[in-house]
């Protein structure tokens, strides 16, 4: 197109404004279809671009537009078929070829070769197992289907091989040659013994009984694996790995091992190797995905199907410019999808393989193709340490580097995340950073459309406003009159706005957790001072959590994102010195907590209400009111220690039951009374140590030293926590120093314990 | 390829104040577009030149004969009528020389749900075998925008429905058929 595109967008807007009874896709619909009329070639991803909103809907309908106008090029026909039945396959990849043209005989010969038998069909051919006569040996013969060829596609399957055949590399696929044989285009790789990745994956989701819906496309004996692999039974292929020279033992047969991860990042390791070999070469692979990587029986993982491999010093022959999109949409990058591969999208596709390996589930997992494609243009996966806590943080961060939206965020070369990987094999420290939730939500801003071009200074408050206000915002959007699209689009978009929400809110928690940060480093000075930008913080906090609650109350799945805003607000009164409100915060957060029904309560519930029991109890003591202190620490006591006699060894329990019997100790004993209150009947706890033999008895002496014997014994058990240390060395220095107690007690309060 | 509605309703205007020998312009600006239409709703086997030119032949003449009503009281566009006298006249010419109509374009009135059975049948027949999903209402609507280029308008007029719903119901018509080809990925190669 000569024309800006953003001049054409808003030369559409403003066709379509003028015109409010018409939807916006019919509206874009009739200038596509009359750029056909004027014997132009526009391509969809034009429109989808200038208008992401609408892109779901635009794929949906555009390609019938170029049916009906007589144009569609059958590469773009076929991709949307593609993308199409690998939706509706879940994981599974039906190849193209498959699509283009009906299947056709498998000859007996080809020239030189005898044709074994066919072994799967690929981005545009079939490949058999064939013998070369004259020399003797077993190869993968990837044929072009004789029907149907046109001179670019005859080119392209050229190319792919020229691309391929300069690459040698021990993890690609070698490719011997390229022939020609009665109009069938043919080319001669090395026959790989092994299986595609996407299979073990597949033979995974059968054990597991799957999240994704099985692969139901995989017809005849093809297999799912588009590539020149020959494969094993799928019994028995696994067991007789054994180590090669130079290369690490894969073994992936059983999940969530060590040795799983470990194998997960030597494959890793080898392929990102080979990308960099071909990236070296100015050889882009552009569609790695699991079938097109193959482990053999060595330890090797095989790079195969250079097929859309394209070489960066052919500019002027750009595929992408007429065509539409190639390749499978569920491992594209973002700038893949707006027709711009580079190198740094084969590591991005890669990673998604990687993530796919780790956590046995697809990145992008939508069943839909709309759906698919807003994914992989606006969403982030699931963090894989959420999707699987048990995958090392180390690999989780990695990984998340390798897919960022934003190809200058990620690894800018095959050997840097090649190195990261080693270095996470051989247990050193990695070179990637994990991205903050705040970071995350800034990304976030900057793609969406709305909100980004603005300054960081504004940002904070777009940021409140848009999750505070997240209802209007679905409420303004232009679909709103649209009855039937609006429902499903509306859906799509409160989807949205709730992912959004919780990642604002994990965003001010963490602004929330460097705040408490501070204020427990400075417990250790026993300072109290509170500086003005931490105020100030503080309050736009607040008032976040405020507006949070009074936006959401009521809101079903929420409520223990309310509960932990009356927490935080608490914790910030308290640290602000406004007690009373302090109180009234952490009561609201205590009643909720109480209201909550038995499947919603989380594994720590016990532990998290009498959490906030000794908090409220805080409030109390800190205006001496001694009596409402001591019954709420008796409550957290008593639900405590009844949770302790069931589950005597729970970490989380024990620190919290010497948290309450710390701040027991701090309290006077009420009059006349010298022995410990009623509630106080023991359990099972250490051994306690012998009596200090300090000057300063506290009246509760014998809750500060179960309290301390408690930590000591925490401490012994992970020595590394440093909240059982600090609460320890707190713990003593109140025994010796009471009159500092008040002080320290207030700065736990605001210690983040979430 | 079309004149303005502006121009048109000027000319209108002329044809009103006496200028009949102006419908022969008219019919000119709009010849192509009628073409458009006959290629869409007749077979194959039928579409010569020469038919085409008798059938524009004698909606040139029906078109005169009620011009006068039309100018009267215009109650659709322009185009909206002189197709709906031509499409008339290709009817006409259809069961003169149908030897053996379909029983569908016999028992189904609706000028535009025929032509698209027709169209599909003797056009593309591979693809029409495959496209039973598709309802009639809706292979009209997409032959209408696509294969006689009317505009969203015109269609609405055509098919007396709110310009709102007949947007509405050709990018759901344009979604169904996306689906039906993309489950039936042959129905993509060209015939």
């Amino acid at each position: 197109m000569n024309t800006n595109p953003t001049v054409e967008a808003v030369q559409l807007n403003e066709t379509a404004a003028a015109d409010p009874e018409r939807e916006l896709v019919d509206v874009l619909a009739e200038v596509y279809a009359q750029r056909f009329r004027n014997k132009e070639d526009p391509a969809i991803r034009e429109y989808s671009e200038m208008f992401p909103e609408q892109a779901g809907e635009i794929w949906d309908a555009f390609p019938a537009v170029a049916w009906l106008e007589g144009a569609l090029s059958p590469f773009g026909a076929a991709f949307i078929s593609e993308s199409q039945a690998t939706m509706a396959a879940g994981a599974g990849d039906i190849s193209v070829a498959k699509v283009i043209s009906p299947r056709t005989e498998t000859p007996d010969s080809i020239g030189d070769f005898r044709i074994v038998r066919e072994i799967g069909r690929g981005g545009m051919g079939v490949v058999y197992e064939a013998v070369q006569q004259s020399l003797g040996r077993t190869v993968a013969l990837k044929v072009l289907p004789p029907s149907n060829l046109n001179e670019s596609q005859i080119g392209r399957f050229h190319r792919e091989a020229q691309s391929a055949g300069r690459l040698h590399h021990t993890n690609i696929v070698p490719v011997f040659g390229v022939g020609e044989h009665d109009g069938m285009h043919y080319y001669v790789m090395q026959c790989i013994q092994g299986q595609g990745l996407d299979n073990i994956l597949n033979s995974f989701h059968e054990v597991e009984g799957g999240f994704v819906s099985t692969n139901q496309t995989t017809e005849g004996n093809t297999g799912s694996s588009n590539t020149g692999v020959k494969e094993k039974s799928k019994n028995g292929s696994t067991t007789e790995r054994t180590v090669n020279v130079g290369r690490r033992r894969i073994e992936i047969q059983t999940y969530e091992t060590t040795r799983y991860w470990q194998s997960v990042a030597e494959i890793g390791r080898q392929v990102t190797d080979a990308l960099q070999h071909a990236h070296d070469q100015n050889t882009l692979h552009r569609d790695i995905k699991p079938a097109n990587l193959l482990l053999d029986v060595h330890d090797t993982v095989w790079i195969t199907d250079f097929g859309l491999a394209k070489s960066l010093e052919e500019d002027a022959f750009d595929i992408t410019q007429t065509g539409e999109v190639l390749g499978t949409p569920r491992y594209m990058s973002p700038e893949q999808l707006r027709g711009k591969a580079e190198k740094r999208s084969d590591l991005y596709s890669f990673g998604l393989t990687l993530y796919e390996m780790l956590s046995l589930r697809p990145a992008f997992d939508a069943q839909d193709r709309a759906s698919l494609l807003n994914q992989v243009m606006y969403e982030q996966p699931p963090p894989l340490d959420k999707v699987n806590p048990r995958i090392p943080q180390d690999l989780v961060t990695i990984i998340h580097k390798a897919i960022a939206k934003e190809p200058e965020r990620r690894y800018q070369s095959g050997a840097l995340l090649r190195d990261d990987l080693e270095r996470f094999i051989e247990g050193r420290p990695i070179l990637a950073r994990r991205t903050s939730s705040l970071m995350r939500l800034w990304l976030w801003s900057k793609r969406n459309p709305v909100i980004a071009g603005l300054s960081a200074a504004t940002f904070l408050l777009v940021l409140l406003s848009a999750v505070i206000g997240w209802k209007g915002y679905a409420d303004t959007r232009r679909e709103k009159r649209k009855v039937d699209v609006q429902l499903d689009q509306t859906r799509k978009e409160r989807g949205r706005a709730e992912d959004n929400l919780n990642l604002a809110l994990q965003a001010f928690d963490e602004v929330f957790q460097q705040i408490g940060g501070d204020a427990s480093l400075d417990a250790g000075g026993g300072k109290l001072a509170l500086s003005r930008d931490m105020a100030n913080m503080m309050e736009s906090l607040l008032i976040f959590y405020t507006h949070f609650i009074e936006r959401n109350a009521d809101r079903k799945g929420l409520e223990l994102e309310e509960i932990r805003a009356h927490t935080r607000m608490g914790q910030l009164y308290l640290r602000l010195g406004q007690f009373p409100e302090a109180r009234a915060s952490l009561e609201n957060a205590l009643i909720l907590y109480d209201e909550l029904p038995e499947e919603k309560r989380p594994d720590l519930f016990t532990r998290d209400k009498a959490r906030l029991l000794r908090r409220i109890g805080t409030t109390y003591m800190t205006w001496f009111e001694t009596s409402q202190a001591r019954d709420l620490f008796g409550r957290a006591k008593l639900i405590l220690g009844r949770a302790l006699e069931k589950d005597s060894e729970n970490v989380e329990l024990l620190f919290e039951f010497a948290n309450v019997c710390q701040e027991f100790a701090m309290l006077a004993p009420p009059k006349g009374m010298h022995e410990p209150a009623p509630e106080e009947e023991e359990h099972e706890l250490p051994p306690k140590p012998a009596a200090a033999g300090g000057k300063l008895i506290p009246p509760f002496k014998e809750d500060a030293l179960t309290a301390q014997s408690i930590f000591r014994r925490l401490i012994q058990e992970s020595p590394k926590h440093p909240e059982y240390k600090r609460s320890l060395a707190r713990s003593l220095r109140n025994m010796a120093e009471p009159h500092l107690a008040f002080w320290s007690t207030l700065q736990d309060m605001a210690d983040p314990v979430h | 390829m079309t004149t303005s509605a502006p121009e048109i309703s000027k000319l209108i205007e002329r044809l009103r104040k006496g200028e009949s020998e102006l419908l022969h312009d008219l019919f000119a600006q709009h010849e192509e577009r009628l073409k458009l239409m006959m290629d869409a709703r007749m077979p194959e086997g039928l579409k010569s030149d020469e038919s085409k030119s008798i059938i524009l032949e004698k909606a040139r003449r029906k078109a005169e004969e009620s011009l006068a009503e039309y100018i009267e009281s215009p109650s659709e566009s322009f185009y909206v009528w002189l197709r709906r006298h031509a499409g008339a006249s290709v009817e006409e010419h259809l069961k003169k020389h149908e030897s053996a109509p379909s029983e569908e374009a016999e028992s189904k009135s609706e000028d535009d749900t025929v032509s698209i059975q027709f169209f599909l049948r003797k056009t593309r027949k591979e693809r029409l075998l495959d496209m039973e999903d598709l309802e009639a209402r809706e292979a009209g609507i997409l032959a209408l925008r696509h294969f006689e280029q009317l505009d969203n308008k015109e269609v609405a007029e055509v098919l007396e429905i709110t310009p709102a719903e007949a947007s509405r119901s050709y990018v759901q018509a344009l979604k169904k058929l996306n689906k039906i080809l993309l489950d039936k990925p042959r129905l993509w190669q060209q015939s």
